[in-house]
């Protein structure tokens, strides 16, 4: 027994370190961002700049509150399409996963031609899409779902193959069938695995949504920004931008937080290591 | 080796395994491999690295078939298919879920076989009370160490299946204090789950301290060459260990591993 070594003690020396890393993981961009904004705040007041032309983050800030009504309604319009464009590519990421784990014909077959498609110039095909599909949800949501559905088939792939070999003869052992160590060793194995996927997913959908407003739409972030622009309004194109990359991050903590308290203990394990989480 | 029918838990006749390698070329791995266990007997195979110890652990197990011979499980002749989820097999590394804790690991076997979760996490749990894990049951594998995951890992394998168990070198990568204390954890389960024990190792010492009985094999192809009845007495302390007879046994079956090379 005086050799086992239990990590109690380890662990509450930890938490002080772990509040440490998470004032610093915030600190440390809203400080970069604030130098940043400050530079461009001095060179838009004092750099004899047309205000039209670039105007300072301030002055965005105020017109984008001004315009907050309209701003609102095109964000609802864009997280609409965000979360059903994005819950398809999950489904059609993670199935396809599991198909071309399973079946190595699918894997010769279909994985080449995913590979081409993420070559494919959405924009060229985009408007295909709306002439097929129409002014609707269904293009909007092919161009979603092409435009991020592929880090999640090839992260869960990735995952799925990378299961440990010693358990999965053991479960062999236990007289368990194929699709019982599926769900029971290789599935939860590579969930850390989708998860980083996902996080890649999530913000590729974002921009997704917002390029498929591009094409043609009557609502959202995407017509919201044209709009600006054709009425020269370059301080709201501004504004809705950083809404946009804000929506972004927003989205991509959610999800960090739901694969926190979905494999805690790859967190922890890493932790445990020493590496960094 | 062959004697006159006996009731064997466990029994190998003629088993041959063949293989070919990455160059094309076939290899025997293991030839005309024949021996018995008894009901609850701890037997244990030793042999140099390469002899085909874990290629015959994995074969007994199910995980393959043999390219001829027979296996028998309690005198009924099995096939690999038939021993899947018959016979208990504790692997070289521990293999824990790093996504189960300690004793949701423990169950897994008996969860494969449909045991009740309620009735799995009693047996589990009166297990860890003998193996000195109770505290641990609700810890992750990351949290533990070596010696205590591997003893985590036996508890699994000792409650998945039946009453045979067959262990391929699991004490391979301890340092020698712990895997001293893994021979007591694993004489426990042996003795107070009354199970039949095959265990697989290329430590002398380790064979000597656990066994009833010692099969020596030697290297390609893999065959049984000698056999010596351990017939010391249990619980074998120090002194035992230390004594006259442990040692003249340490040098035969040395001598015998020397010339199998």
């Amino acid at each position: 027994m005086t050799t086992e070594i239990f990590d109690t003690p380890q662990k509450t020396r930890l938490s002080g370190k772990i509040l440490y890393s998470m004032v610093v993981r915030v600190a440390a961009p809203a400080f970069t961002l604030l130098l940043l904004f400050a530079i461009w705040q001095g060179y838009a007041v004092w750099g004899g700049i047309n205000p039209i032309i670039l105007p300072s983050p301030v002055h965005v800030f105020q017109v984008t509150v001004e315009n907050w009504h309209n701003l609102r309604l095109a964000i609802n319009t864009t997280l609409y399409e965000t979360a059903i464009g994005f819950g398809w590519a999950l489904l059609f990421g993670a199935v396809s996963a599991m198909l071309l784990d399973l079946v190595p014909a699918l894997r010769r077959g279909l994985y080449p031609i995913f590979v081409a498609s993420q070559s494919i110039p959405i924009v060229a095909i985009a408007p295909l899409l709306q002439l097929w599909f129409g002014v609707g949800l269904s293009a909007k949501v092919i161009v979603i779902v092409l435009s991020c559905f592929f880090p999640v088939t090839v992260a869960g792939l990735d995952g799925l193959r990378a299961s440990d070999p010693d358990l999965i003869r053991l479960y062999r052992t236990f007289g368990a069938g194929r699709w019982r160590i599926f769900r029971s060793v290789r599935l939860p194995g590579a969930l850390p695995s989708f998860f980083s996927g996902i996080r890649i997913a999530i913000s590729y959908s974002v921009i997704g949504a917002i390029f498929s407003e591009y094409i043609g739409s009557t609502q959202g972030l995407g017509v919201y920004m044209l709009d600006s622009q054709h009425a020269f309004r370059i301080d709201l194109v501004i504004g809705a931008v950083l809404v946009t990359a804000l929506i972004s991050v927003a989205l991509f903590v959610s999800v960090m937080g739901i694969e926190r308290l979905t494999v805690p203990w790859f967190y922890a394990e890493r932790r445990s290591k020493g590496l960094s989480d | 080796m062959m004697t006159e029918p006996q009731n064997y838990a466990l029994e190998a006749r003629n088993i041959y395994q063949s293989y070919q390698n990455g160059a094309g070329t076939l290899v025997n791995a293991l030839q005309s491999v024949s021996f018995g266990v008894r009901p609850q007997e701890f037997v244990s195979i030793i042999g140099p690295s390469g002899a085909g110890k874990s290629t015959l652990l994995g074969l007994l197990a199910g995980l393959e078939s043999q390219t001829s011979g027979e296996v028998f499980l309690h005198n009924r002749q099995v096939t690999a298919k038939q021993r899947l989820g018959n016979v208990g097999f504790m692997p070289q590394k521990d293999a824990l879920a790093p996504w189960r804790t300690a004793l949701d690991n423990a169950v897994a076997g008996l969860e494969v076989k449909g045991t009740p979760r309620k009735e799995a996490t009693m047996l589990a749990l009166n297990l860890f009370r003998r193996m000195g894990l109770e505290d641990f049951a609700r810890t992750y594998p990351y949290a533990l160490s070596g010696g205590m995951r591997q003893r985590v890992a036996l508890a699994r394998s000792a409650l998945a299946a039946g009453d045979l168990l067959l262990m391929d070198e699991p004490f391979g990568a301890l340092d020698a204090l712990t895997r001293s204390d893994m021979h007591k954890w694993i004489l426990e389960v042996w003795q107070s789950m009354r199970k039949t024990i095959l265990l697989v190792t290329h430590d002398i010492q380790e064979a000597l301290v656990v066994s009833d009985r010692i099969l020596v094999m030697s290297a390609r192809p893999g065959t049984m060459v000698a056999e010596l009845v351990v017939d010391l007495p249990r619980p074998r302390t120090i002194e035992i260990q230390t004594g006259q007879a442990f040692n003249t046994m340490r040098e035969q079956l040395a001598k015998k591993l020397e010339s199998t090379t």
